[in-house]
């Protein structure tokens, strides 16, 4: 992956487009919606260019129009989110690891050296495999919140939650059911 | 007293926000004392973490 400051415009796509497809594709999956996000950004790169500083890559820069123009893709579809199949699978999954008295019925393997492998190219895949199976609201609000850093407000009203409280249970929720999908697939394998 | 079904939550939480004293107190305590619990914690610690500093 090329990083060069002085990139010239007619290269973001040869250079930036793969990894700003990717961002945008496990983000809003739709191959067409990515496609056109990542079109935008550029656009809007081409057009703003005078405004790069050169303080960031012109990649982290790129990403980070990319990412407004991903909440706007959210705030002009939000009446499309469901919630209802959401809450009821975090249940399930919740349902299957305690028993009635909130206690643990499952025991948890030790994960080893988990601090190396969030590096790891395999580790990054298995992830994403695992956050594009969450359900949809869960996902969209791990990555805009834990990965994008938008505010817990604007998550709110971005995904519809209700209150701060609603939107935390949800997340512990998305982190129980990211937790046993990471754990199957990458810990526990063989 | 929570449960580890509560104190998991808290765990998540806590990633999220600061908890009121006494709370913080109970869940560390209770994951100073359950195995499973603290495993759960610790984790958490490697899945993505949010930035505090945007709030």
């Amino acid at each position: 992956m090329t990083q060069q400051k002085n990139s010239s415009p007619e290269n973001w796509l040869n250079d930036y487009g793969d990894i700003l497809y990717r961002y945008a594709l496990i983000r809003v999956r739709s191959e067409a919606t990515a496609e056109d996000l990542v079109q935008e950004t550029l656009l809007a790169g081409i057009l703003g260019f005078n405004k790069f500083s050169g303080q960031s890559t012109l990649r982290t820069w790129l990403i980070g129009i990319l990412k407004h123009k991903i909440v706007d893709h959210f705030r002009k579809n939000r009446h499309e989110i469901t919630t209802l199949n959401d809450d009821d699978m975090a249940e399930d999954a919740l349902a299957y690891q305690f028993d009635h008295k909130g206690h643990w019925q499952i025991n948890l393997i030790e994960w080893a050296t988990p601090d190396k492998s969030i590096d790891d190219e395999q580790f990054r895949q298995v992830f994403n495999d695992c956050v594009s199976h969450l359900p949809q609201r869960m996902a969209d609000l791990l990555l805009l919140r834990t990965i994008d850093g938008i505010a817990t407000e604007q998550c709110c009203e971005l995904l519809g939650f209700d209150s701060d409280n609603q939107l935390w249970v949800t997340l512990s929720r998305t982190r129980v059911k990211l937790r046993l999908c990471l754990n199957t697939y990458w810990f526990n394998k063989e | 007293m929570r449960n580890c079904k509560q104190i998991i939550e808290l765990s998540s939480q806590a990633m999220e926000t600061r908890l009121p004293l006494l709370t913080c107190l109970e869940m560390k305590f209770h994951l100073l004392t359950c195995k499973t619990c603290c495993r759960y914690a610790s984790q958490l610690s490697i899945m993505p973490k949010t930035n505090q500093s945007n709030d």
